[in-house]
Parts: C-alpha cells; sequence; structure tokens
C-alpha cells in the first residue's frame, strides 16, 4: 500500500502538472492554481501520513463521529438491528 | 454562445441512473427488515419533495444554480456556509460510492491493490468530467438502454426465486419502518439534491418537467422491486448477512445449464455506478468553483481526484470501518443537509420573490443581487 499509494500521488500530481499548470500560469489564472495547488497538497499530506503510518494530522473520521451518540440514541428509539 | 449543455430528456436518464446506481448491490432500506420495500416506497416521497424544491427554486431563479441561489437569498457569508456543508454532504457520499464500487471490482479483480483500482475509477471519471456536461448527458443517453434491459431481466431472473412468506408479517412495527424510510430518503433518494447544480445547463426544461418526474419515480419503483424480491427471494436474516444482497440473488439465480450468470451484470452496477461517481465529481467540480467563484473548473478536476482518492482510502479503510462510518454517521449528517438545504433555500426565495413583486414571477439574477 505504502509505495502504490505514493506511485498514484505521483502519477495525478504528474498530470495535473502536464495538463493544466502550465495553461493556468500562461493564462494567469492565479486563483485556480492556488486552490488547486492547495487540494494537491491537502491530498499530499493525507497520502504520506497514511501511506508511511505517521498519523499526525487530524483524522476526518472525528468530523463523522461527533454525531454518534445522535445516531446511537436514534437506533435505539426506532430499534434497529445494527 | 448558447450555454445550455444537456437535453432535459439526458438529463431525466441521468435521474434514472442516479437512484439505482448509487444503491448498487444493496438493500438500503433494510433497517425496516420486511417492510423495507414499504420504506423504499415511502422515502420515494422524500426524494420526489427534494426533485420539487430544486425545480421550484430554478423556476424562481431562472439560469442559477443551486450554490449561487444560497448566496443570493441569504448573503454571501450565510449562503457560503451552507453552501461548505452541502460541498461536505457531497464529498462524504462520493467517497461513499467510490468505496462501494471499489468493493464490488474487488470481486471481480481480488488482487488488484485498492489504490489501482480507485485510481482507475477516478482517472476514467475525472476523463469524463474533462470532456463536460455534454459528455455526460451522452453517457446518460447511452447507458439508459442496458440498465433498463439488465434490470427487467435480472427482475424477471428473480421470479422464479421469490418466496412471499419471506415478507411477512407486513408492518408489525412501525419503528423499524420509519427508520427505514429515513436511511432511504437519505441513501438513495436524497442524493438527488446534486441536480440543482446542472439544471441551469439544461435545455428545454420548462417544457419537460413531468418527464423528470417520470424518470425519478420509475427509478424508485426499480429499487422498490429489487428490494422487495431480494428479501422475497433471501429472507430479511440473509439479506442482513450478506454484505452484497442482490449481488447474491444473481448468484442463486440461473436456469437450465447456465449458471454464474451474476457476472454478466456486472455490467448493470458498473456502469450505473461509475455514472453516479461521474455525475457527483461534475456537481462537485461545479459546487467548488461557485465558493470560489472561480472563472473555470478544469483545473480542479485531477488535483480533487487526487483528494477523492486519499480520503476514500484514509477514511474508510476497510468493509467494518465503512458499515460504521457510511451506514450509521454520515446518514445522521447528509440527511438533514440534503433535505434542509433546498427547503431553506426554497423558503427563502419564495420570501424574496414576494417582497419583490408580491406575486410569483422569477428573479432575474441582476434583481438576486
Amino acid at each position: 500500500m505504502t509505495f502504490n499509494l505514493i506511485y498514484v500521488l505521483l502519477l495525478f500530481t504528474a498530470l495535473f502538472l502536464g495538463l493544466e499548470a502550465r495553461n493556468l500560469v500562461n493564462r494567469q489564472d492565479f486563483k485556480e492554481l492556488f486552490i488547486a495547488t492547495l487540494l494537491l497538497v491537502l491530498g499530499w499530506a493525507y497520502g504520506v501520513d497514511y501511506a508511511l503510518h505517521y498519523k499526525v494530522l487530524p483524522d476526518p473520521q472525528s468530523l463523522l463521529t461527533v454525531t454518534r451518540p445522535i445516531s446511537d440514541s436514534f437506533e435505539q428509539f426506532f430499534q434497529v438491528k445494527s | 454562445m448558447d450555454n445550455k449543455l444537456i437535453s432535459s430528456r439526458q438529463l431525466a436518464f441521468l435521474i434514472f441512473l442516479l437512484i439505482p446506481g448509487s444503491s448498487l448491490v444493496f438493500v438500503p432500506g433494510i433497517a425496516a427488515a420486511q417492510d423495507a420495500w414499504i420504506s423504499t416506497l415511502l422515502a420515494a416521497g422524500v426524494g420526489l419533495y427534494v426533485l420539487y424544491a430544486i425545480i421550484k427554486l430554478h423556476d424562481i431563479f431562472p439560469g442559477q444554480k443551486i450554490s449561487t441561489v444560497s448566496t443570493s437569498v441569504l448573503g454571501k457569508i450565510p449562503g457560503t456556509i451552507l453552501n461548505l456543508f452541502f460541498l461536505w454532504s457531497i464529498f462524504l457520499f462520493l467517497l461513499a460510492l467510490l468505496f462501494d464500487l471499489n468493493m464490488v471490482l474487488e470481486i471481480i479483480y481480488p488482487f488488484l491493490p485498492d489504490t489501482f483500482s480507485y485510481a482507475l475509477v477516478i482517472l476514467t471519471s475525472a476523463y469524463c468530467v474533462y470532456k463536460g456536461l455534454i459528455a455526460l448527458g451522452r453517457l446518460g443517453e447511452l447507458f439508459i438502454g442496458p440498465s433498463l434491459l439488465l434490470m427487467l431481466a435480472g427482475l424477471l431472473l428473480f421470479l422464479p426465486l421469490i418466496d412471499l412468506p419471506n415478507l411477512q408479517p407486513v408492518l408489525s412495527n412501525w419503528k423499524p419502518v420509519v427508520a427505514g424510510t429515513l436511511y432511504v430518503a437519505d441513501w438513495p433518494f436524497n442524493q438527488i439534491v446534486i441536480f440543482g447544480l446542472f439544471l441551469p445547463l439544461v435545455t428545454d426544461l420548462s417544457k419537460n418537467k413531468p418527464k423528470l418526474y417520470w424518470w425519478y419515480l420509475a427509478g424508485g419503483l426499480a429499487l422498490t422491486l429489487f428490494t422487495m424480491l431480494t428479501i422475497a427471494a433471501l429472507g430479511v436474516e440473509l439479506v442482513d448477512i450478506y454484505q452484497f444482497p442482490i449481488y447474491e440473488v444473481f448468484r442463486l439465480a440461473g436456469f437450465e445449464d447456465f449458471q454464474r450468470i451474476e457476472l454478466g451484470f456486472f455490467l448493470l452496477w458498473f456502469i450505473t455506478a461509475i455514472t453516479c461517481i461521474i455525475i457527483y465529481y461534475q456537481g462537485l467540480s461545479l459546487l467548488i468553483q461557485d465558493i470560489f467563484s472561480l472563472q473555470h473548473y478544469k483545473p480542479l478536476i485531477l488535483p480533487l481526484g487526487l483528494c477523492l482518492l486519499v480520503f476514500a482510502i484514509y477514511m474508510f479503510p476497510n468493509t467494518v470501518e465503512y458499515q460504521w462510518l457510511g451506514f450509521k454517521d454520515v446518514t445522521v449528517y447528509t440527511l438533514p443537509i440534503n433535505f434542509l438545504y433546498p427547503t431553506i433555500l426554497l423558503i427563502a426565495a419564495k420570501i424574496k420573490q414576494k417582497r419583490l413583486h408580491g406575486e410569483t414571477f422569477p428573479i432575474t439574477s441582476r434583481q438576486a443581487k
């Protein structure tokens, strides 16, 4: 998984650089370039964090598990079999 | 230049494909046990309201995406906050769709690493999103025939396996039925809200609105029938145990010397699922473009694909965690967002419309500002 993910990250980044980055710079679409770079950085950060088992970044799962008490009480009230 | 990109007929096909495509090989209303088909039928009503809400919003604000309407009627900051909630909801649903399709692909390609199968699906979808909405519309037209044919064949193959006592007792307990209805309303019916981003790009919408409703209802009916027949064929316990109940019914189905026919139906699951992924990928790109007021969305496609791939692996590393998060926690977030997002906007739009005209005229983009 470690190297597979790194290869895939490299592939996506290379495709972006080859297909879009130069055009964006030439057209001076710096806003688009900034947002795209932000998304790439986010993807790389979490990708490397996962692939190398660093686990230093905030876990996005925690944004979902915060509602666990609601889902638990919902299941209990409506007698849902988990 | 005309900026309308797809016809209402193509949109109607996409609506149809979204419903069975996003639920894929699952029985989404299984919380209601043998009454899952009743839950599915009831939940179709909730989705119908969401479809009505987005079409009505488009009538009031012609030519504007739902995300633009949000900032127009609620103001820049509250509208953007609501759009961000919607963005997270779409993002989560897209991750779940990717995971679902990946699980199904694992059956055919058991030795293909997850990362590569995710990458293949995302790059295929990214190519279609690059081609634009015209390609998506044509894809819908291309896939509707084989999908309908395979669904019909599937329903016919299910018939010899059904055992009607498996559907009894009917409505013995209302609580699981309500729970099932809410689950199915969230997934897949309320996901129809994504089309609020596509409506301004549709030609001849004003004349052909009933077409959208009819194809939506056809999708709901297909899901109800598959739910009913799967439970009738397998029974509630087995549907609950199996990871892919509909797939298991196809494994049981067969005639004479023809066995393992489920492999033929991978085409149905793959084309409907990939259409859903492309719809959501396209919608997510359009929404990000709108939130950040960008001129083009195409430069975002590959970086967004990279994020989707990484977060799908990061958030759902295995089936157990997916079942906990995807079926339990995501619903608590996406159900209210996907229902309230068009509802709040519709109420606010109606108030704004009355203030401006005292009547029910459409609001132009200049008036909206």
